[in-house]
């Protein structure tokens, strides 16, 4: 390397060692380190559903929490759809998306029958859970 | 060194390198696919696949950017730098599958294009947490596949050394993508403390590494010798220049290296034609000065390549004083042949 080179090269390194710390730091932040003791208390909870369905690809369990209804989704299989929205059977409100398999939680603002997985792109319906 | 254009320049010694690079790799898949089904039993076969590639990308990434420095600081190094390409295009081939892998998993389903996809899928780029990561790697993967596709030698000598080593320094930009794709994607699904501390470390370690040398390299470039009277600079006593080895100098904006051998001085421009390496780290191996990083030669009294090569480098006038030797600060034209100094 010459000097221009090496002078661009030390900028380069002073640049990243200031700046991705910073980032990182607003990153961790908010990351949630606990996720186990989560897991737990959901665990406990499914213990005494209010309402609940299964299917081979998901389960959907309605529990209370802190005096609220909450919807505990467990997804078993990816969907082969890009954007999965859940509604609410009674009336098609909107009430959270998924993303892939892994464990959801959406607050209910009231009683549900049942919930529809929904392609939001394609607008198709993939399933239907009735409790 | 070659005269002509070959797809992969191998040699015994690459061989054995590209063999321990490909067992390597073998035995982090291995290993990772075994934890993960002990660990992780319900992991499909895809997540296993883009975790594996993914991580192994990342892992082999650092261990390219820490040769860098650690063979400027060490020599013992300088034999990982000569197959460092090797290991890059095999870093951006582990890169390629976690890419190709995900982008198959999460945007080939949809009706639109799967590139047009990832940037689109989620728009939330005002936010630093939910923020699109897989763009922030596919811009990585982009830029790995630049200079993976440029890293042959036919690229390196159209492009010059200057321009192609600057544009590869966009690796260093890479590495940031992928920090952030790493901490704004994986990170945010799955939070582990372990892993956040294996990459802040690796981080650490890699940014120390490169400003230490950085640091240390700019101490030799703001190096000032006195001028005598005809304006010549005086550098270094004779024995302070072992035998079959330099002195490296900045001369003006430049780094110059004089090397010892046969009882003779003789000064050339320090930079290398084939990929900039500091010629004075390297020794006289059969008469000729021979590069550290890939084994290019030049004759020490005229720096040029012996036949049938044609690189050059630029030679300096030199002058012995009793011990004290002196260099003319006004280089000659690229291969002009300077009578050696006796000493």
């Amino acid at each position: 390397m010459d000097a221009g080179l090496r002078k661009r090269h030390k900028y380069i390194w002073l640049f990243l060692a200031i700046v991705i710390p910073i980032l990182l730091i607003l990153v961790i932040k908010d990351l949630d380190f606990s996720q186990t003791a989560d897991t737990n208390h959901t665990t406990e909870s499914l213990s005494n559903p209010i309402d609940q369905a299964k299917h081979n690809l998901m389960d959907a369990v309605v529990i209370e929490k802190d005096d609220a209804r909450v919807l505990e989704m467990n997804v078993k299989q990816p969907l082969k759809s890009a954007s999965s929205i859940i509604l609410s059977l009674n009336d098609n409100q909107e009430i959270g998306q998924i993303e892939g398999v892994g464990t959801y939680s959406f607050p209910l603002k009231s009683e549900i029958r049942g919930i529809i997985i929904k392609d939001a792109i394609k607008n198709q319906e993939i399933l239907k859970l009735e409790f | 060194m070659g005269l002509d254009y070959k797809l992969v320049l191998w040699n015994k010694h690459k061989k054995t390198y590209d063999k321990i690079i490909a067992l390597g790799m073998l035995l982090y898949l291995v290993v990772f696919v075994a934890l993960t089904l002990a660990l992780n039993p319900e992991t499909t076969a895809e997540t296993m696949i883009i975790r594996a590639f993914g991580s192994l990308a990342i892992l082999m990434l650092h261990i390219i950017l820490v040769i860098g420095p650690l063979s400027r600081l060490n020599p013992q190094f300088l034999p990982i730098l000569y197959n460092r390409r090797h290991l890059g295009v095999s870093m951006f081939l582990a890169a390629l599958v976690h890419g190709a892998f995900s982008i198959i998993q999460f945007h080939t389903l949809g009706d639109v294009n799967p590139i047009y996809a990832i940037i689109t899928s989620n728009m939330d780029y005002g936010s630093l947490t939910n923020f699109p990561f897989q763009v922030l790697g596919f811009l990585a993967l982009l830029i790995l596949f630049y200079m993976a596709s440029t890293s042959h030698d036919f690229f390196l000598k159209n492009l010059s050394p200057k321009i192609w080593k600057g544009l590869h320094m966009m690796v260093y930009l890479a590495y940031g993508l992928i920090l952030m794709h790493v901490f704004l994607g994986a990170f945010q699904q799955e939070t582990s403390p372990f892993t956040i501390g294996i990459i802040i470390v690796g981080f650490i370690t890699v940014t120390s590494l490169h400003l230490i040398t950085a640091f240390k390299e700019s101490k030799i470039d703001k190096f000032n010798s006195e001028k005598n009277s005809e304006g010549w600079l005086e550098v270094c006593e004779v024995d302070e220049i072992p035998n079959d080895r330099a002195k490296i100098f900045t001369v003006g904006n430049e780094r110059v290296a004089i090397f010892k051998y046969e009882g003779k001085l003789s000064a050339i421009h320090n930079v290398c034609k084939h990929q900039g390496g500091p010629l004075g780290e390297g020794k006289i191996v059969d008469g000729c000065v021979t590069c550290p990083w890939h084994g290019y030669q030049y004759l020490p009294h005229n720096g040029q390549s012996p036949p049938p090569f044609t690189e050059k480098v630029a030679t300096y006038e030199l002058r012995l004083n009793g011990k004290k030797v002196y260099i003319n600060p006004n280089g000659f034209e690229e291969g002009t042949e300077v009578q050696p100094v006796t000493c």
